[in-house]
C-alpha cells in the first residue's frame, strides 16, 4: 500500500516535471544538465576510466621487471629497457583517452551543429 | 585556453610577417604566410637550422683522435648505429642488409624529434611535435617506407603475408592484418602527440595556478623523460615495422 503511493506520487511528479521542461527547452539544454554538461562530464570520466587501467597495467610491467632483476642482478640494464618499452606502450592507451577528451572539449565536431539548432 | 606567447613568432611579427597563433587561425585572411609561418613550422625551422649548424661545424676537422664537436657527434650517431643494427637484419644468415637503408632516416628521427621535444621545456618555445600535422607527416613517412621495403624486399609475395599462416583462416586474419595496420598509424602519431601536448597544457595550467612558487618544475622534469621516452619508443617502433616488414611469414 505505501509501495504503491510512493510510486504514484513520484510518477506524477515526473510527469509534471517533464511538462514544464518542455517549455524552455534551449536555455535547460545549456544551463541545466544539458549538451555542455554532457560534454564536460564524458571527457572528465574517460581519462578517469582510461587511468584506471593503465595503472594496473603498469603496476603488473614495474612488478615483472622487480622481479626479474631480483632474480637475476647483472640483466639489470635489459630489463629496465624492456619495462620502459613496455610501460611507453601501455602509456599510450590512455594517452588516447586523453586525446579524444581534448577532441571534445576544444574541436567539438557537434558543437556548431547543436549550437545552431539552439539557435544561440 | 588562451595561446602561449612565443618568442620567435614575436620577433617575426615584428618584421611583418604574420606569424603566430592568432595569424594562423585567422589564415584565410592573412593568406599562405600565415599557414607557412605558423608557430610549430617556426620552430621546426628553428631545430632544422640547429642541427645542420651543428653538422657543418662538427664535420669541418676529422682529426684521428677527436674532441669537441666531432666526438660528440661520433659518439650519437655510433650508438644510433648500434641501436639500428640490434633491431634490424643485417645481413646475416642471408637475411636482407636493411641498415644501410634505414639508418640515415633513423637519425633524422632520433635528432629532430628530441630536439623538438626537449624544445618545449624552455620558456617561450613551444614543440613543433606538439601539434598533430607534424607527428602524423613523421608517421606517414615511416608507414609508406616500410610498405616500399616490404614490396621491395619480396615482390608481390608481401601482399600474401596479410593472409596469415594457414590458407583457412585467410578471411579472418586479413580484415585483423588491415586494421592492425591502420592502427599502427594512428597510434605512432597520436602517441607523440598526446604525450607532448599533455606536458604542455601541464604546464600552462600549473603556471597559471601556482606560477611564483616554481610549481611547473616537477612537471618540468618529468617532461625530460617523457621527451627522451617518447623519441625511444618512436624510433624503436619505426625499426621494428621496418623489420617486420621484410621478414617472411610467420
Amino acid at each position: 500500500m505505501k509501495k504503491s503511493v510512493v510510486l504514484s506520487v513520484f510518477t506524477l511528479l515526473v510527469a509534471a516535471a517533464s511538462a514544464f521542461a518542455a517549455e524552455p527547452g534551449a536555455a535547460k539544454m545549456v544551463t541545466g544538465f544539458g549538451f555542455f554538461a554532457a560534454i564536460v562530464l564524458a571527457s572528465g570520466l574517460g581519462v578517469g576510466l582510461g587511468a584506471l587501467g593503465c595503472g594496473i597495467g603498469m603496476g603488473h610491467a614495474t612488478r615483472g621487471a622487480c622481479e626479474g632483476i631480483a632474480r637475476n642482478p647483472e640483466l639489470a640494464g635489459k630489463l629496465t629497457v624492456t619495462m620502459i618499452l613496455g610501460i611507453a606502450l601501455i602509456e599510450s592507451l590512455t594517452i588516447y583517452a586523453l586525446v579524444v577528451a581534448l577532441i571534445l572539449l576544444y574541436a567539438n565536431p557537434v558543437l556548431p551543429k547543436v549550437i545552431k539548432l539552439l539557435g544561440l | 585556453m588562451e595561446h602561449p606567447i612565443l618568442f620567435l613568432c614575436l620577433i617575426l611579427q615584428k618584421f611583418g610577417i604574420p606569424s603566430g597563433h592568432f595569424y594562423y587561425e585567422h589564415a584565410d585572411k592573412y593568406g599562405i604566410l600565415a599557414q607557412v609561418f605558423a608557430p610549430h613550422m617556426v620552430y621546426s625551422y628553428f631545430v632544422c637550422l640547429v642541427l645542420i649548424i651543428l653538422a657543418v661545424i662538427g664535420a669541418r676537422k676529422k682529426e684521428f683522435i677527436p674532441k669537441g664537436i666531432q666526438n660528440f657527434w661520433e659518439y650519437t650517431l655510433e650508438e644510433i648505429y648500434n641501436f639500428t643494427k640490434e633491431n634490424v637484419p643485417h645481413g646475416e644468415h642471408g637475411r636482407p642488409n636493411l641498415v644501410p637503408l634505414v639508418y640515415p632516416l633513423i637519425v633524422m628521427f632520433t635528432l629532430y624529434i628530441l630536439f623538438c621535444n626537449l624544445l618545449g621545456l624552455v620558456p617561450g618555445c613551444t614543440s613543433p611535435t606538439a601539434n598533430l600535422n607534424v607527428t602524423l607527416g613523421l608517421t606517414l613517412i615511416t608507414i609508406v617506407y616500410y610498405h616500399f621495403l616490404g614490396l621491395r624486399f619480396q615482390g608481390l609475395r608481401y601482399f600474401k603475408t596479410f593472409l596469415g599462416p594457414i590458407p583457412w583462416l585467410a578471411p579472418l586474419m586479413l580484415p585483423a592484418e588491415i586494421f592492425s595496420h591502420i592502427g599502427r598509424i594512428i597510434s605512432l602519431s597520436v602517441r607523440l602527440f598526446g604525450n607532448l601536448i599533455s606536458k604542455e597544457l601541464l604546464l600552462g595550467i600549473l603556471t597559471m595556478l601556482a606560477g611564483k612558487f616554481f610549481a611547473p618544475l616537477p612537471i618540468m622534469l618529468l617532461g625530460l623523460l617523457v621527451s627522451a621516452i617518447q623519441t625511444l619508443i618512436f624510433v624503436l617502433l619505426s625499426l621494428a615495422y621496418f623489420a617486420g616488414a621484410v621478414e617472411e611469414g610467420h
